[in-house]
């Protein structure tokens, strides 16, 4: 084993059978994340991107293959994976924004005494800025709070990486940006490593350090892309439509192989004019 | 919450207002005798023979018997729906045969299987009970299984993240998750209790030493003492009414209203 | 659809404009409110041998569940006249009901019976032991209220015993040996369950009450007997004829009502000539049943005479002897 702190994957291989069909999910995928790294995971619908952290979090068990994490297998879900899912039904409805995340720490480590992880909560809210909402109810937030509250959860329990499958997916584009934002401060921050699964081609590029791009049938790794831009790292820069352009083309490349319509679709991605801000491209 | 306050108040207002209307116009058609009077009693012999029944202990007795029946009838269905929904979603299999037979005994009033009932229980309390908990077990089983159907995947899957499983799971996630389905058919159980308990021993089978409301009514009937009879249903729409609007509607106001859990 | 519509329109169109209205005057007609079993002969025979008929008076039959249901039709106004037990009756004239007796209606013999042998007299009645009656406040009910006074000291002494259940399903119950252990019951009932191996009789009519009484009285309303009085009379008339009839014709009686219990004729005839059974107009009992029931709590006054609960065919027909009652006079005492 090369490194004893970060997660390792070897020839995890997942098959659904559904209906007498089989499908591959995933196949013979090989990766490696140091601790502290932020990687984004970028695909086509279907390659198997949730289903790879779904196996990282231990709610599917691999066909076959092993996962470690700090050289450690992984045999059941824990609070050293968390994750934030796309829809914003994971928060529970009949708890407050600060039992919600109280339950989670106390589920976890039942020693705390309700005052510590109060405290711990504001702190994690506070730093997600939410500070002032601990007494709302889920029902009373924005889908961006609610968010920005699963991340604070998802946080709270130190974890050793955060599993995030599309958290900003369903946001407006402002709302993403800015937790985009906030997303890297919490980063820097925290230290935590961080599995970011995203279709948007600039998501990917603002956040990461480097960007594994899916393709799909059956899902695999196709190319893992370094990202050198250095932070903070703006869309405008020539570097960034380089590296939009390396992750563009392997993503097109998995289009051009499929037939029909995949392939219309992705000529009409490329077209389309690049412009700055809340503009995104979803693949 | 400012703008809920005063449309309750305003409906609480306007909903007494209604009762006193009707009231009235009972009383005026009463004094016109177009009816006999002996079938069609004036509320004000009807209240004052409820107060003599309410002296005389009679009628609260009754009451406290029909509850009685009514806690042991509707617990067991609770308990009973609790195992089913557990053994339906312990398997699949299961899961089909409690459905079948909701499928197949769900549609029976809980009364029409009074006849057998007393075949196979004789013609005691038990009789009734067994009434109270047919009728009130389907609609329990029925929202019990939909609400733990209908708790998202992904809450089960959070509390997995965080170190929950089992016992823990279902009793943290699940039940929160399915409580608003599991307060709709406590509601319709309840509802559905009450009735089979004033039926069941009206139709016939209640025994004279130990009967509830329904045998009060009943027997009050056949000694034609009607303002009585109007006085025992009076007394089961207030306890009806008692029950569902400082029970289940302050859990409702506490539990799924806070949590944002009803579509209203 | 729709032609289906428009024919079934046409036709009954049709049918009204053509139809030719056979003028017959609206014959005057009389509301009986009966009850089903062996006691009800008598209407069925009037029913069918058109004894209302023929005085020119078209009867509307009614059948009801229980006494108490025949109550309710008389009072509110769904029947003219109707038949019951003495004590729901009273029951409904202690609480204002205006009405009286206008014939008695059939003597039978009423009794307690269980299939327990160990159940020899009420005092052998335990807490659990059911008591099947049709209703509280019915006959059999007030019967067994008056043996447990004579029995064992309080005319409620087995009111926990007691379930109210209709005859039909409480005679199931007992031969199944089900749930009750005795039935408080009357013909064709009281014979199916004694017709029972080790079924006995626990408690009788005459040795509760004292002497035969009437089962069941006509009644009739104040109103519908001085507003009506040709009809009135001809109700009295017709049962009268309906039970003289059954009585001198008991084999074809017999023929004629087995079908209708879904009996055979021999067994019906056998029942219509068992023991005690009279179909007799003459009224029994009036006053024992009100001075018992009065004494019991369940009605809250005594008649002073028979004249404030029966009309003058039957105050004439029990008569009032000069110096000390008549038999019949007696009879309605207990
Ligand atoms: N529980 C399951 N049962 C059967 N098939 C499944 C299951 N979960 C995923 N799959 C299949 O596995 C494949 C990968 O699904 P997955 O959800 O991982 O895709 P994805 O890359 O996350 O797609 P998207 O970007 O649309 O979320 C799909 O073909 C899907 O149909
Ligand atoms: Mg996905």
């Amino acid at each position: 084993m090369l490194t004893e702190t970060g997660l390792i994957i070897e020839n995890l291989s997942k098959t659904f059978y559904v209906g007498g069909r089989t499908i591959e999910a995933l196949q013979q995928i090989n990766l490696e994340v140091v601790a502290g790294e932020f990687v984004n995971i970028i695909g086509p619908s279907g390659c198997g991107k949730s289903t790879l952290l779904r196996c990282i979090a231990d709610f599917e068990k691999p066909t076959t293959g092993r996962l470690f994490l700090n050289g450690k297998a992984i045999k059941r879900p824990g609070i050293d994976r968390t994750m934030v899912f796309q829809n914003f039904d994971q928060l529970f409805p009949w708890y407050t924004i600060r039992k919600n995340i109280t339950f989670a720490l106390s589920v976890a480590a039942k020693s705390n005494s309700t005052k510590e992880r109060n405290k711990k909560a504001d702190y994690y809210l506070d730093l997600v800025g939410l500070s002032g909402y601990e007494d709302l109810y889920p029902h009373q937030l924005s889908g961006g709070m609610k968010q920005r509250v699963a991340i604070a959860r998802a946080l709270s329990v130190n974890p050793k990486i955060l599993l995030m499958d599309e958290p900003f997916g369903s946001l407006d584009a402002i709302t993403r940006v800015a937790l985009q934002k906030e997303l890297i401060k919490i980063w820097q921050e925290t230290k935590v490593t961080i599995i970011f699964v995203t279709h948007n081609i600039e998501e990917a590029i603002i956040l990461g350090d480097r960007i594994f791009v899916f393709q799909s049938n059956p899902g695999r790794i196709n190319k893992i892309i370094e990202n050198p831009l250095a932070r903070p790292r703006s869309l405008d820069s020539p570097e960034f439509n380089s590296v939009w352009e390396k992750v563009h083309v392997h993503l097109n490349f998995d289009s051009k192989k499929r037939k029909g319509g995949g392939k219309k679709q992705g000529r009409a991605v490329a077209e389309k004019p690049l412009s700055s801000g809340a503009c995104f491209f979803d693949i | 919450m400012r703008t809920e306050r005063p449309k309750t108040f305003n409906k609480t207002l306007n909903q007494s207002l209604f009762i006193i209307g009707v009231m009235i116009c009972w009383e005026l058609l009463a004094r016109t005798r177009w009816f006999p009077p002996l079938l069609f009693p004036q509320l004000t012999s009807v209240f004052s023979s409820l107060f003599s029944e309410i002296a005389k202990g009679e009628i609260l007795g009754r009451l406290y018997f029909s509850l009685y029946l009514i806690a042991v009838g509707l617990g067991l269905a609770i308990i009973t729906a609790a195992c089913a929904a557990a053994l339906a979603l312990s398997s699949n299999l299961i899961s089909d045969w409690v459905q079948t037979v909701m499928a197949i005994l769900h549609p029976l009033p809980g009364i029409s299987v009074l006849p057998i009932i007393i075949l196979w229980l004789g013609t005691g309390p038990q009789s009734i009970m067994a009434v109270i908990w047919f009728s009130s077990v389907w609609p329990l089983i029925t929202n019990l299984h939909t609400g733990l159907r209908s708790v998202p995947a992904t809450q089960i899957e959070v509390g997995k993240n965080y170190g929950l499983k089992g016992v823990g799971l279902v009793w943290k996630v699940s039940i929160p998750g399915a409580f608003p389905h599991i307060l709709t058919g406590l509601r319709i159980a309840w509802a559905r209790a009450w009735q089979a308990s004033v039926a069941a021993e009206m139709v016939f089978g209640a025994s004279g030493g130990e009967g509830g409301l329904g045998w009060f009514i009943y027997k009050k009937r056949f000694f034609m003492e009607i303002p009585s009879v109007f006085g025992g249903l009076i007394v089961i729409i207030i306890v009806g009414l008692i029950v569902e609007r400082l029970c289940f509607e302050w859990i409702e106001v506490r539990t799924v209203r806070r949590w944002g859990m009803t579509s209203e | 659809m729709r032609k289906k519509c428009l024919l079934i329109l046409s036709m009954l169109l049709i049918f009204t404009v053509f139809q030719v209205p056979a003028y017959s005057a609206p014959k005057e007609k009389i509301k009986i409110a009966g009850q089903f079993g062996l006691v009800y002969a008598p209407l069925m025979v009037a029913r069918s041998q058109g004894l209302f008929e023929k005085y020119g008076l078209e009867p509307v039959w009614k059948e009801y569940g229980s006494g108490g249901a025949v109550r309710e039709a008389l009072i509110s106004g769904e029947a003219d006249v109707g038949f019951m037990g003495i004590p729901p009756f009273l029951i409904g004239w202690d609480k204002g009901c205006p009405w009286k007796v206008a014939l008695g209606f059939v003597v039978v013999p009423v009794g307690l019976v269980t299939y327990d042998p160990d159940l020899k007299s009420l005092k052998d009645f335990k807490p659990e032991d059911k008591i099947a009656v049709p209703s509280p406040g019915s006959i059999q009910h007030i019967l067994l209220a008056m043996a447990a006074e004579q029995e064992l000291g309080s005319p409620n002494a087995l009111d926990n015993n007691i379930v109210a259940m209709p005859h039909p399903d409480a005679c199931a119950a007992l031969i199944s040996k089900k749930g009750i252990k005795a039935h408080f019951t009357t013909p064709p009932y009281l014979f199916e369950e004694l017709s029972e191996p080790g079924f006995h009789l626990i408690v009788d009519d005459i040795s509760v009450f004292g002497h035969p009484f009437s089962f069941n009285v006509g009644l009739a309303s104040q109103d519908f007997h001085d507003q009506r009085p040709v009809a009135y009379s001809v109700f009295v008339s017709a049962i009268s004829e309906a039970m003289a009839w059954i009585n001198s014709n008991k084999e074809e009686a017999a023929e004629f009502l087995a079908p209708e219990f879904k009996l055979s004729a021999e067994k019906t005839l056998r029942y219509l000539e068992w023991e005690g059974m009279n179909y007799t107009t003459a009224p029994y009992g009036l006053m024992g049943f009100a001075q018992f029931m009065k004494e019991a709590g369940y009605i809250s006054r005594v008649p002073a005479s028979l004249e404030e609960i029966a009309f003058e065919n039957v105050l004439s027909f029990v008569g009032s002897r000069a110096g000390g009652l008549s038999e019949i006079e007696m009879l309605q005492g207990r």
